[in-house]
């Protein structure tokens, strides 16, 4: 855990909060819940193969979690993160950002996107199996972070740092299984994310780590 | 007891809040090695446009008649904890009309409506981190009929953008329901930082509130391209 440094003139942070019950719709404004079409009638998108990460998000009765705000973050196919130190990186999309949000409704999720590459090992930093940040807000919590792997990336996966920080019984609770799927459409990937209980899902602390 | 330093925070559930008792994990967060941090930092570029007046809420629109109620303007800074500018992020906002109701279909049928009152906005802070909007000082409410508990007038504000990510509330000084309500006390010494501070009067009329927005972690500190 790394200590906050002591300085006498560092501000004290607001104190995270739940979005509520109430939170307005308008969040979605601008669908980023498909980052495959750039925009209705436009011919390009982006680069890679095309997927479709289908998610329940459960609470602790095993009742699927609507109203709920989630938030994906992912490098592109190439494995680029679009951060302000990759800018002019030769790999970027130009038609991908890597940046998504929907909000739940008593179905699963869809999120369509393309599969991320694998992070490349750069700056003192790990290489990083593929991998989708995802961050939860709903009623009743605070934000709540964690990171979802793909099932048939095995090598990858058994490298990453993350999933190596986790107890074995832990990690395959963020691997999405493909699923099969009509050909020549969208693979299918599929991840419960499990809030509270049996099965609980590990989630991450961005702030303290 | 021995102080975990392995693990991280451990998130507890208010205590009336029959969603919290279903949602918030049971374990501890786990740290993320350093190793892997990278991809945990998002970077948020792709913000809506704001239409004119979308920091207006005391309006649907321009032109539109005011909504009922008292009139406030909430200005500040949206500062990493270094005090840096949190420049060009998107600051989201919502609140309860004057008698305490939410214009979304799931607030329960309790108070009125106002037709011209749809109680959320956004806005954009400027290079030197500041934002400003108008809206009208939210109703006290209500929110459990079964115990008689109310909730203090507050607003929330949503903050995106960069690598910034916080949601918050705001509250008002001397709100008699401020004592008994369970996501207040929860703040603990941070409630102090969670007061809008009057400040005085604007030409119209408004009651002028300062609140400075100061977001946590070592994510928000990406923001400087």
């Amino acid at each position: 855990m790394s200590a906050a440094p002591v300085t006498t003139n560092r501000l004290a942070p607001l104190a995270e909060d739940t979005v509520g019950p109430y939170y307005p719709y308008s969040f979605i404004d601008g669908d980023r819940s498909d980052l495959t079409r750039l925009h209705y009638g436009l011919s390009v998108g982006p680069q890679g193969q095309q997927i479709i990460l289908r998610g329940r998000l459960l609470d602790s009765d095993g009742a699927i979690v609507d109203d709920a705000l989630v938030e994906f973050w992912q490098a592109n196919a190439a494995g680029i993160l679009r951060t302000p130190d990759n800018d002019g990186h030769p790999l970027l999309d130009p038609f991908f950002d890597g940046f998504g949000r929907l909000i739940t409704t008593t179905e699963p999720f869809a999120f369509r996107t393309v599969k991320p590459g694998a992070l490349p090992a750069e700056g003192g930093m790990a290489a990083r199996a593929p991998h989708i940040t995802v961050t939860m807000f709903s009623d009743g919590i605070t934000r709540l972070v964690t990171q979802i792997f793909f099932d048939d990336e095995p090598e990858a996966n058994a490298q990453d740092p993350l999933l190596a920080s986790l107890p074995a019984e832990l990690r395959e609770r963020l691997v999405a299984r493909r699923v099969e799927a009509p050909a020549g459409g969208p693979a299918v990937y599929e991840i419960a994310i499990v809030m509270r209980g049996p099965g609980e899902t590990p989630f991450f602390d961005d702030l303290s780590s | 007891m021995s102080l975990i330093i392995d693990r991280g925070r451990l998130m507890l559930p208010g205590p009336t809040d029959g969603a919290a008792e279903r949602r918030v994990p049971s374990e501890r967060l786990h740290l993320i090695p350093e190793a892997a941090r990278r991809s945990f930092v998002p970077w948020v570029a792709d913000l809506p446009g704001l239409k004119l007046g979308e920091n207006d809420l005391t309006r649907i629109a321009p032109g539109r008649p005011q909504a009922e109620g008292e009139v406030i303007e909430i200005s500040g800074h949206v500062l990493d904890e270094f005090g840096r500018p949190v420049r060009n992020t998107l600051v989201e906002v919502w609140n309860a009309n004057t008698w305490g109701r939410y214009t979304h279909v799931k607030d329960p049928v309790r108070e009125r409506l106002d037709p011209n009152f749809l109680g959320f906005g956004r806005t954009m802070t400027d290079e030197a981190g500041r934002y400003r909007f108008r809206t009208i000082m939210p109703g006290s409410y209500l929110a459990r009929p079964d115990i008689d508990r109310w909730r203090p007038a507050h607003l929330h504000v949503s903050i995106r953008g960069g690598s910034a990510r916080l949601i918050a509330q705001m509250y008002f000084q001397g709100d008699p329901h401020l004592a008994r309500d369970p996501m207040f006390i929860l703040l603990g010494e941070a409630q102090a930082r969670h007061f809008g501070n009057r400040v005085g009067q604007g030409a119209n009329g408004q009651a002028l509130y300062r609140w400075d927005i100061v977001i946590g972690g070592r994510n928000t500190a990406y923001f400087e391209s």
